[in-house]
Order: structure tokens, then C-alpha cells, then sequence
């Protein structure tokens, strides 16, 4: 191998010298410029600019060149702070939420932004049935009665009428995110198609007030935004933020290295690590509210026996994946409900058990185990921890084939509840309320076949506990802080004894490779990160 | 398989004789109706297998589209929007009557029509195999003449080394390792993309081939650093193609060099390199363009693994992004376009044939 990989450089270089003294200079490596940003990223899974359509890969661009009503703090996210709004107040009733919008600002096009526009932004996700609305009918917001719920009384304040009785804190977490922006529906009126409400031309285009504006966008290539110098809370410092395409995480190694990129933002934790040591560049983890999860589906007989699951949960060797095969994808957690979050425990005392997993499964009429599948994503780390879980269940007998997938063939599959095991990502948690992990994993309103509720993990595993569904709702409601905090903690313990579909083992961290002249960056752990505020020291 | 590809393989002119009835100018419409019906039929059985086996595929691109935690309605609504709870037949028809009225539709991976997409990415990817062909005929004809002529000879032996390797080693490997070098450790080349980023929207797009747009507007900055982007890429990707080149050669060459026209041009007192190049290496000419124009082809189709590893924003990348995707606008518009790239190909090859080779002339 090594001789042969001599040959070939020596035969590159032999090409590269003859192309040098043909008379090319050598090429002029410039660095980046001290007045731009640029990040490498892969960009498979960015779709649109429409802030209503996305799925959630795009949040990033959205909340740069759009602004949200309010934010949550990007070191503590469940720190609300003003956005276009300037104050916010949730009725005695906790069924209205009025929103005093700041006065006097203006979109990139130089439209004044009122009331008026949020209102349209937010009906037309529900309107046109866009990704996005997602989030809105689970509060119960329908596209009919959103023109009631969703009003401007005046050119400055919006009002939010709940349809069902809910926490208000989940409402106001939840328009921190997603596509509750303010779209320019004057700017978008004029590039109306067929009476689309511009979703064509704002898959590619903005429409925002936001700091900074859609420059250029090349799919899979190039992403530019531009500053916008008008912007109401001061012009951004960086000139312009580049995302490039970088799909092979060793490329974009080797491009922070060199200083053509400033940001790596999706390399894998070999690559990261062989970092730890450069000078120029640091390694920055931020948790998320998702997890990582073992997931079995109730559908299948075997799943649906309670032993049988108990045996799972001692299967599985948390320390040893979440030490060495988790680093900067993940750390160690046990639990449905985030860290941090109201009512988080720490976690239970959940071990790697052989001889108690296969007493479990002898009892449970399986005392040689069975064969069974094991759905995954191809992409690091779930190959590896897909291949660490089939050793430890192989020891009780368990003989799980891997099937591995893109997104769509791994979650597809889950959503269809075809599926007997499978290593998941998701869970809620994007927003820092308990209830949105718990919604995710455990909640499930009806566990028939055609009820289709594929929104909910629960559903798709096919475990329903009425008891637990009605416990989730009730701490939702419930108005005391205390009360409800100690209402979260009991959900958890009784999810202990119950074992529910879907075993969390780790909780997501992300881990970007920053280079240290900038300034100012803050990865947010609800994937609105701004770069208003960004510098370079140079 | 087209008239043109028949007539590539029996290695003989295109035109057979029709009805012997027919006079001499119909038969001359009749011929050429019969050779735009073939190229028309094949396109057509390209675009429904194509079709066929795009949809029996597992990718599901309202999915991908709404997002995995998407509700089951929302999910529903973009499902019937993409026309896929229709029966593959009645999708194949509407997209045919789509393909009639001139549109040939939107991809669903950038939100732009298929046609702006590719008139965007394949300008990409002809620079790339251009420079690509140009690297690996211009250094692996010579090196399979020289091979064959010293048969044996440790040169020989050099030369197939070197062509097995550069079959045989994975060529992301080869792009990686050349990457880590070149530009990691050496800093002499450029690295992933076309160019540096800050370089990009400088010039005018006229031809999307940004060496030449450069050139045009007299951008030296960007068209040196573009040069120096391409150079990595288009050797690797040159490489393997240099490797199936020069083994060929020789092979076609051995073959000429056991012929008894040599000995009597060697008998008449023709210098050693004459006999080679100007006897032997003119009669391997007709067999070497097709050689050439067939990998020229396949370069055209698009090097996926070394557009990834140098994050080349070419047509490959884009044709397999689609694929997984499952987007039918966009992977019909590719496939038959690299349908018509071979049958162009094949045709003036066909064409180079009777230029090259008297007796094929009618």
C-alpha cells in the first residue's frame, strides 16, 4: 500500500510540477476575509427559504434574515427576551397572549412592519397547510379558525387567542422558532403566483426584517447572506455569512485548517478530535433538548411484552457507548424529559445486565432470544452504537440484523409502524418545556392504526398509556410552578416502571469547530443561531 | 440500443438500405425518418425504465419535504400535491403530458425549475471532464504506444503499474490523499469547490464555466484561483481515466504490430518511429476515439465521489442527491440527458469513423 501510494504521488506531483511550469503562479491561498464569515456545512437537507415551509434544517438562515416576535437566550434557552416585540402578557384566563410590537421598524425593503404583517405570516403557514403548521394545530389552530384566534387589534399589537387550554410557556417557547417570523406580505404580494401567497418565489428569495438578507443560493453548493445595513438594532459587523458545501467531513478538516473556512459545522468526531490540540481553532459542544433512543415497536408481540422490553433496557452498555463511542455527538442520559428542564432527574440507575436480561426473557418465554431487525441512519455515530447494542444483545440470544437507511428509509418506516427495532434521533425537546419531550415519546391520543398519529414517537411504537396521557395533560395545565415541576418528576418515575417504548441513551450534543479570531458566535440549542453580533479579532 | 450503437459495435457505417422500391431521395427520408424514430424510441424506453425504477425505489420525498415529525395530514396534503398516490402509469402519463407542453417541471431538492438546475451544474462538470479527458488521453495514448512498442521491457512493466493502480485504488481515496497533500500540507492548490468562496458571484455567469467567464471578463484573480481548484479534481479524475486509456492503447497497438504490412515498411527503410506513428498508431486511430469518446461520456455523467470529496457543485452530485430523494422531475430531466450525451457520442464517433477510416465511406 505504501509503495503504491508513493507511486501515485509521485506521479501527481510529477503532473502538478509540469502544470506549475507551464507558467500558472502558485495559487494565492487568501484566508478569509476579515470582514466575512464562512462556515462549511453539509447542505443535503436545505430545501427552502420559505420560512413556512421548512423542516427544520433551515432555522439557522431564518431567524438571520427574519425576526421572531421574541427569543429565547442562546446560554440559557429557557430565557425568553424581546424580539420585534417589546413586551409580551398572558391573560388572568392564560387563554390570550398580547404582543407590543416595537415601533418603527421597517422590512429590508423599506415597507414599515406592523401587526398586520406577523398576523398574515402566521395565517398563511396554516392556510397553505405549510411544514411549519405543524407546531400550530398540535395547540389546535386550524386554517379556519386562525383568523379569529390570530388577530391585530392594533397596527402594534398582536394577539394570540389559545383554541384549547394549554401552559402559555409552551405558546411562547414555541414562537422562538420554526416559522413564527414576520414575512413582508407587501413584497411578497408582488411576486404573487396563482394566488400562492408567493410560496414559489420565497422558496428562494427573503422577505425579512431580520440582519441580514438573502444574497445567493446555490442548493448544495453555496449559501450567501448579505448584511443589511439597515437594520433596527444596528448593522451586523460581518459584511456577508457564507455557508459552503462541504458533505465530506475530512475536506472540511483540512479547509479550517488552512483558514478557508471560519466555522465547521458538521464534521465527525474523528475529525473534531484530531483538532484538539490545533492553536487556531476551538471545539465548541452545545446541548440540545433532543436525545438518541433505542426504540422497539409494541406492534410486534414480543415488544409488547413488558419483560421483554425490561431486558432491552439491561442490554444496552450506556457507559461504554456514551464514553467512547458519544463524544461530541452525545453525553449520557437516561431520562424522556431534557436536562435542565423543569422537573429533570437525574438519571436512573439503568447497567449493561446479561444474566438479569436473559432471566427476563426466559420468563418471557424466549429463553434462547429471537431474531429481530435493527433500524438505523448511515450516518455517524449510529452505525457504530447500532453495532455495540447488537453485541450486547447478541449475549442474551438477541439476534438483531442491522438495516441501515437514509432519513427518509429509517423514520419512514417508524412512521408507517413497520419497524421492530430502531436507533432514533428526535423526541421532542427543541423547545425547553418538559411537555415537548414527553409529547414526543409518550404521549399518544389514540393508538389505532388509522389514527395516523405519526407525529407522536409514542404512536409510532405503539405505546399507549392512558394513565401517563392523562398525567402529561395535567401538568400541562397546571398553574403552580412548584406543583407542576414535582408533577414532571412523578411522570418520570412512573415512566421507570412502566418501561416505555422508546429508552433514551443519550442527549444530543452538537459540536462545532470555531476558529479563535471569531467573535461573538453562540451556537443556539434551538438551532436559531444570529450573527448579528459576530466579529473577527484581527 | 440505437442505429448509431449497433453500428458502433459491427464497426461499420450507419445507413443500411431500406425498401429497394423507393427512389433515391425518399429512400434518403426514409432512412432518416427510421434514424430520428430509433433516437426518439430509445429516449422514450430510457425515460419510462427510468421512471419505472424511480418509483418502485424506497425514497419518499414528501417526507423529506415536511420533515419526520411532520403531522400525518400535513404529510398527506404534500403527498397528493406530488401526484404519488396516483398509480405509477397515471405519474408517468401526467408527467409525459407535462413534458409535451414544454415544462419540464420543478425540483423539489432546490424549489427551482430542473432545467435552470442543470444548465447550472453541468457546465461544472463538462470543464471537469474536459480537463479530465484532456489529462488522461493526452498522457495514457503516449504511455500505451510506449508500452506496447517496448512489450516486456521494464517500461512495460512501469506503464501497467502504473495504470493498475490508478484502476485500483478507490478514487475518493486517491482525492482525499491528494487533498491532505496538495493543499493541507503543501498549500500549493486550492481546495474543495471551484473556487474560494469570497471569489464567488466576481464574474458574470455567460457560459457557467467559470474558467472561461473569467477569462472573458478578464478576471485573472479568479480564473488563477479557479485554476487552481480544478487542477487536484481534474488529475485524479484524469488518472483513472488515463489508466483504461493506456491499457487500451496498448492492447490495439499489439494487435497492429503482428501485421505483415510492417515488415514491408520496415523493408522499405522507414525510420522505427515512423513505422510506429505514422502506420501503426494511424490504423488504431478509429478504435481509440471511440475509446476516448465513451469515457468522455461517462465523465459527463458525472464523477460522484470526487464531486463530493472536492465538493464540486457538478452534475453527478446532483443527479445522486435526486436519486435519494426520489425527485422524478429531476431525475428524468438527467437520465434521458445523459441518454442524449451517448447517443450524441455514438454518432460522431460514427461520423470521426468514416473520417478516419476510408472503407467506411459509402
Amino acid at each position: 500500500m505504501e509503495t503504491r501510494s508513493r507511486t501515485i504521488v509521485s506521479a501527481l506531483a510529477g503532473s502538478l510540477a509540469l502544470s506549475l511550469l507551464c507558467g500558472a503562479p502558485s495559487a494565492s491561498l487568501a484566508k478569509t476575509p476579515a470582514d466575512q464569515i464562512v462556515l462549511g456545512f453539509s447542505m443535503l437537507n436545505i430545501l427552502t427559504m420559505d420560512p413556512g415551509a421548512m423542516n427544520g434544517a433551515e432555522m439557522e438562515y431564518i431567524a438571520n434574515m427574519y425576526d421572531y416576535l421574541i427569543e429565547t437566550d442562546p446560554t440559557d434557552k429557557s430565557k425568553i427576551l424581546p424580539g420585534l416585540a417589546t413586551s409580551w402578557t398572558v391573560s388572568d384566563d392564560r387563554q390570550t397572549l398580547t404582543f407590543k410590537l416595537r415601533d418603527g421598524i421597517k422590512f429590508q425593503s423599506g415597507n414599515p412592519l406592523t401587526a398586520e404583517d406577523v398576523v398574515w405570516s402566521f395565517r398563511r403557514i396554516l392556510q397553505l397547510n405549510l411544514g411549519q403548521a405543524t407546531f400550530w394545530k398540535s395547540f389546535g389552530f386550524t386554517a379556519d379558525n386562525v383568523t379569529q384566534l390570530v388577530t391585530a387589534p392594533d397596527p402594534l399589537t398582536v394577539e394570540i387567542k389559545l383554541p384549547a387550554p394549554t401552559d402559555p410557556q409552551l405558546m411562547l417557547y414555541n414562537l422562538t422558532m420554526g416559522g413564527a417570523v414576520a414575512v413582508d406580505r407587501k413584497l411578497v404580494a408582488q411576486h404573487e403566483k396563482d394566488g400562492d401567497r408567493g410560496a414559489a418565489w420565497l422558496k428562494t428569495n427573503s422577505a425579512g426584517s431580520g440582519a441580514f438578507k438573502l444574497q445567493n443560493w446555490q442548493p448544495n453548493n453555496t449559501l450567501v447572506l448579505e448584511r443589511n445595513a439597515d437594520y433596527w438594532r444596528g448593522a451586523p459587523k460581518m459584511r456577508r455569512v457564507i455557508y459552503r458545501h462541504l458533505p465530506e467531513s475530512q475536506a472540511q478538516r483540512l479547509a479550517i485548517e488552512r483558514g478557508d473556512i471560519d466555522i465547521a459545522m458538521t464534521m465527525n468526531a474523528t475529525d473534531i478530535g484530531a483538532l484538539k490540540d490545533n492553536k487556531n481553532v476551538q471545539i465548541e459542544s452545545t446541548v440540545m433538548g433532543t436525545v438518541y433512543y433505542l426504540g422497539a415497536s409494541m406492534k410486534d408481540p414480543k415488544f409488547a411484552d413488558k419483560r421483554v422490553r425490561l431486558a432491552l433496557r439491561h442490554l444496552v452498555d450506556y457507559d461504554g457507548i456514551n464514553n467512547t463511542l458519544m463524544p461530541y455527538y452525545g453525553i449520557k442520559h437516561l431520562r424522556p424529559i431534557q436536562k435542565k428542564a423543569m422537573g429533570s432527574l437525574p438519571d436512573p440507575d439503568y447497567k449493561l445486565d446479561v444474566p438479569k436480561a436473559k432471566q427476563l426473557l426466559a420468563e418471557a418465554g424466549y429463553p434462547n432470544g429471537f431474531k429481530t431487525t435493527l433500524r438505523v441512519l448511515s450516518d455517524a455515530p449510529f452505525p457504530s452504537v447500532a453495532a455495540a447494542m447488537q453485541s450486547t444483545m447478541a449475549q442474551a440470544g438477541i439476534d438483531a440484523q442491522i438495516l441501515m437507511g437514509n432519513g427518509e428509509q429509517v423514520y419512514g418506516a417508524m412512521r408507517k409502524r413497520e419497524f421492530e427495532l430502531i436507533i432514533g434521533l428526535g423526541g421532542g425537546g427543541s423547545d425547553p418545556h418538559p411537555h415537548s419531550n414527553l409529547r414526543s415519546q409518550i404521549f399518544n391520543p389514540d393508538n389505532s392504526d388509522e389514527a395516523k398519529m405519526s407525529a407522536f414517537q409514542g404512536w409510532r411504537a405503539a405505546f399507549h398509556s392512558p394513565e401517563l396521557n392523562k398525567d402529561i395533560e395535567t401538568a400541562l395545565l397546571e398553574r403552580d410552578p412548584e406543583k407542576q415541576k414535582s408533577m414532571y418528576e412523578d411522570i418520570q418515575r412512573k415512566v421507570e416502571d412502566v418501561v416505555p417504548a422508546l429508552q433514551p441513551f443519550s442527549q444530543v450534543v452538537i459540536t462545532n469547530v470555531v476558529a479563535k479570531d471569531v467573535q461573538g458566535y453562540r451556537f443556539h440549542p434551538g438551532y436559531t443561531t444570529r450573527f448579528r453580533d459576530v466579529a473577527k479579532a484581527r | 440500443m440505437t442505429e448509431a450503437t449497433k453500428s458502433l459495435r459491427a464497426g461499420t457505417g450507419t445507413m443500411r438500405p431500406g425498401p429497394a422500391s423507393l427512389p433515391a431521395v425518399s429512400l434518403k427520408l426514409w432512412q432518416a425518418a427510421k434514424f430520428v424514430g430509433g433516437i426518439a424510441l430509445t429516449i422514450l424506453c430510457l425515460m419510462a425504465l427510468t421512471f419505472f425504477i424511480g418509483r418502485v425505489m424506497p425514497a419518499d420525498p414528501a417526507l423529506h419535504i415536511v420533515g419526520q415529525d411532520a403531522d400525518q395530514e400535513t404529510y398527506r396534503m404534500v403527498y397528493e400535491r406530488l401526484g404519488l398516490d396516483q398509480p405509477i402509469i397515471v405519474q408517468f402519463w401526467r408527467y409525459l403530458v407535462q413534458l409535451a407542453s414544454g415544462d419540464f417541471g420543478v425540483a423539489l431538492l432546490t424549489g427551482r425549475p430542473v432545467i435552470d438546475d442543470i444548465a447550472r451544474v453541468f457546465p461544472a462538470t463538462i470543464e471537469l471532464a474536459t480537463f479530465s479527458i484532456i489529462f488522461g488521453a493526452g498522457i495514457g495514448i503516449p504511455l500505451g504506444v510506449v508500452a506496447a512498442v517496448n512489450k516486456g521491457k521494464w517500461i512495460d512493466h512501469l506503464v501497467r503499474l502504473i495504470s493498475l493502480t490508478g484502476h485500483s485504488i478507490p478514487i475518493f481515496w486517491l482525492g482525499m490523499m491528494g487533498l491532505v497533500v496538495f493543499y493541507g500540507w503543501l498549500g500549493w492548490l486550492g481546495g474543495p469547490g471551484e473556487v474560494d468562496v469570497f471569489y464567488n458571484d466576481m464574474v458574470e455567469s455567460r457560459t457557467g464555466m467559470l474558467l472561461i467567464d473569467s477569462l472573458i471578463a478578464g478576471e485573472m484573480d479568479v480564473f488563477w484561483n479557479a485554476v487552481s481548484h480544478i487542477i487536484l479534481p481534474a488529475s485524479v479524475l484524469g488518472y483513472s481515466s488515463m489508466a483504461y486509456i493506456s491499457r487500451m492503447t496498448r492492447s490495439f497497438m499489439l494487435a497492429q504490430l503482428n501485421q505483415e504490412y510492417l515488415i514491408t515498411a520496415r523493408v522499405k527503410g522507414l525510420s522505427e518511429s515512423n513505422v510506429i506513428w505514422r502506420h501503426v498508431f494511424r490504423n488504431i486511430r478509429v478504435q481509440l476515439v471511440t475509446i476516448v469518446a465513451l469515457t468522455y461520456g461517462s465523465l459527463l455523467e458525472g464523477a460522484v465521489l470526487v464531486e463530493k470529496v472536492f465538493a464540486w457543485p457538478g452534475f453527478g452530485q446532483y443527479l445522486t442527491n435526486n436519486l435519494l430523494f426520489g425527485d422524478m422531475n429531476a431525475i428524468m430531466l438527467c437520465v434521458t440527458l445523459v441518454g442524449i450525451i451517448f447517443i450524441g457520442l455514438n454518432i460522431l464517433s460514427d461520423a470521426l469513423y468514416r473520417v478516419f477510416d476510408p472503407r467506411t465511406r459509402t
